[in-house]
């Protein structure tokens, strides 16, 4: 099906051809069953009531949990147990009925009620763990609620499901980072199934939403699934040097969890129907350059979490360096994808350099987090500073080929942001300062406006995807 | 974006798996109530918020502290490890050494027979610890496991598990008002594995049952 833009835009060329007498209503009409232009107000108005009816069950989801996080103890606990596993018997229940019916508004309905009884799931799960007064984190409960909910979005194949079951697995990981370093502490014989889980999230998540996001042929899924995915290989990023400092599987965790994802995300192959496939492709890649252009954004200062700790006091939990073994399971299974990704664009002859590119970045940047224990070299961080001057270049010079504008803008805003944070991370003088900045700030515009008029004098003779997204 | 329409089966399994999930939450709770012996300890609370949970006081008990278990029987045996947090007083000198983080440890506790019977509920007295869950056992005894805190290295204390007590929101201030001025104490219940849960909080003479 063509895009809704192109048959907007058609609808309403084509009756002015059929007034202008350039094509038979009969070519018209042919036109209008074609592109089943007719249905056009119809799509437009469901997908609003879509957009309501979600809005409006996530805010009652919501509610509920609140309400049960307010203790209404009130009520006598047998009535509390019944009320909440009753609302989410009868949202799944009308939910399910609802979304098998033939009827556009009463489908939308379903799935506004089957998002409130995911939603349900989580309270209920909640109450019980209160009224019992059962103590500890938060990460475990919403690690086996997004699970639960992901479990009725394979069965049911549904991908608002699936993006609720992500959310509550990036509110997971976000609630494990604070509780981290506490049982990272921990003897590991100890840790529990959620604490393992936690450690492989990135995989996780990506082994858990990936497939759905094709399956449903959910772009939001996609993008949220490889959001949570990088999100959550953030804590475990940031502690990359207490763990890769004893041995040499340590080293190789370290270089793993840094370069695995990244290394992913950039070969993710073309899977799936021809028109998924190639979306997907390019969400994933313009999603690695961001991760990677992050991780040397970071890495290209003197203190981060990247460089060695030499200037922080360091607290190193005795046992520490053992928890970092059970990343290994999820290491090992991105470590076989990817590699089996890499050496089928490889073997393309196509944009082999780019790939070859991409590959040394990375290699660098996970080399240098793990070797500056060892070698400390302070001008690793020149070559990180020099790789992203690189990137944001090759990005710029990228986007004047193929025209993405929001390719040319992030080249360009990580062009400025690096040239700023230098100046102002280094003991320059303030004129020196002033003069760069405002320099920068006349770069942009400069820049921006030329851009826009060469991208402008192109599309004139060029017909190109002018979508303005994340698309190529 | 149509697809064939999924099926009932499929839907009921999804349903059972959640159902499942909402009960194993408070499984093991419910079979320490059920099966449990009920145990007073003393408590010192303070007061957090969890958006999931709702309001609750965190409750430490005298049990908690380790300068208390260090006194006991069997603490002596128990696996150490060296205390990583530089000791700024004397750089020099070593601190001495602390408890395996994460450590699993059962303490003995017993009814306080030299105390007068009053009105107000007797805690019980730890009366020894070990890191295996002692073999012989007698009725008087009432074993609780826990595990070693791993947040901080020096000043350590044990989780049991009791550490969380819900309440409600318009009662918070009136349950830690009473408990600022007085003694609590709390009344648990544990099973023969060790594993504890709370039932209610007594303040002076007043009983707080969620």
């Amino acid at each position: 099906m063509a895009s809704e833009k192109f048959r907007q835009e058609l609808r309403s060329e084509s009756q002015q051809w059929r007034q202008d007498g350039l094509i038979t209503p009969e070519q018209a009409q042919q036109l209008t069953d074609r592109y089943q232009l007719d249905r056009l107000d119809q799509q437009a108005s469901s997908r609003f009531t879509f957009l309501l009816i979600v809005v409006g069950s996530v805010l009652i989801g919501l509610g509920i949990i609140t309400y049960v996080a307010a203790n209404w103890q009130d009520i006598p606990k047998i009535f509390r147990t019944l009320l909440l596993f009753g609302l989410f018997t009868v949202a799944n229940l009308s939910g399910f009925w609802l979304h098998r019916k033939s009827d556009k508004l009463q489908q939308i309905l379903g799935q506004g009620l089957l998002l409130i009884g995911g939603m349900t799931l989580g309270a209920t799960m909640a109450l019980m763990a209160q009224m019992y007064h059962i103590s500890g984190p938060l990460h475990p409960l919403l690690i086996t609620w997004s699970i639960g909910v992901a479990v009725m979005a394979y069965c049911l194949r549904n991908g608002p499901l699936g993006v609720l079951s992500a959310l509550i697995l990036g509110w997971a990981s976000g609630s494990g980072w604070g509780e981290f370093r506490g049982f990272a502490g921990n003897a590991s014989e100890s840790l529990t199934i959620h604490q393992i889980i936690w450690l492989n999230l990135p995989t996780i998540a990506a082994l858990l939403y990936f497939p759905l996001a094709h399956w449903c042929r959910t772009r939001a899924l996609f993008i949220i699934a490889i959001l949570v995915s990088l999100f959550s290989c953030l804590p475990l990023w940031s502690e990359v040097r207490y763990f890769a400092s004893s041995s040499l599987a340590s080293y190789g965790l370290g270089f793993g969890i840094l370069t695995l994802p990244i290394a992913f995300l950039w070969s993710y192959p073309l899977m799936g129907t021809p028109a998924i496939a190639s979306k997907f492709q390019a969400i994933a890649r313009n999603f690695s350059m961001v991760a990677l252009g992050f991780l040397l954004y970071v890495g290209g200062f003197r203190y981060s979490f990247l460089a060695p700790p030499s200037n922080v006091i360091d607290i190193t939990p005795p046992t520490l360096s053992s928890i970092w073994m059970f990343m290994t399971p999820g290491l090992v299974i991105l470590a076989l994808a990817t590699a089996k990704q890499w050496i089928q664009l490889l073997r393309n002859p196509r944009s082999r350099s780019l790939n070859l590119v991409v590959l040394a970045m990375l290699s660098v940047v996970g080399g240098y987090s793990v070797l500056a224990r060892i070698t400390d070299r302070p001008e690793m961080i020149f070559v990180l500073n020099a790789m992203l001057v690189v990137l944001s270049i090759g990005c710029i010079r990228e986007s004047l080929e193929t025209k993405r504008r929001s390719q040319f803008w992030y080249g360009l805003l990580v062009l400025v942001i690096l040239i700023a944070s230098r100046f102002l991370e280094y003991d320059t003088e303030l004129i020196l300062k002033a003069a760069i900045l405002t320099l920068c700030g006349f770069g942009i515009i400069a820049a921006g406006i030329w851009f826009e008029k060469y991208a402008g004098q192109s599309r004139t003779s060029l017909p190109t995807d002018s979508s303005g997204d994340l698309n190529p | 974006m149509t697809h064939p329409l999924p099926k009932p089966r499929f839907f009921w399994i999804a349903f059972v798996i959640q159902l499942l999930m909402m009960i194993g939450v408070p499984a093991q709770a419910i079979y320490t109530q059920l099966t449990g012996q009920s145990v007073i300890l003393k408590t010192i609370p303070v007061d957090p918020y969890d958006p999931m949970r709702g309001y609750s006081t965190t409750l430490r008990y005298d049990i908690s502290d380790v300068k208390l278990l260090r006194t006991l029987p069997g603490w002596k045996e128990l696996p150490t490890v060296a205390d990583p947090s530089p000791n700024y007083d004397k750089p020099k000198k070593p601190r001495p050494p602390i408890l395996k983080p994460g450590l699993t440890v059962y303490v003995t506790l017993e009814q306080d027979r030299s105390a007068k019977p009053s009105k107000t509920l007797q805690p019980w007295k730890a009366t020894a610890i070990s890191a295996t869950l002692p073999t012989q056992r007698s009725p008087e005894k009432v074993i609780l496991k826990g595990s070693v805190n791993s947040s901080v290295f020096a000043n350590q204390f044990v989780d049991y598990g009791l550490e969380t007590y819900y309440m409600p929101e318009n009662r918070r201030d009136e349950v830690n008002a009473a408990i600022r001025d007085r003694k609590a104490v709390a009344e648990i219940k544990v099973d023969a594995q060790g594993h504890g849960v709370p039932l209610k909080l007594r303040v002076g003479d007043r009983d707080f049952e969620f």
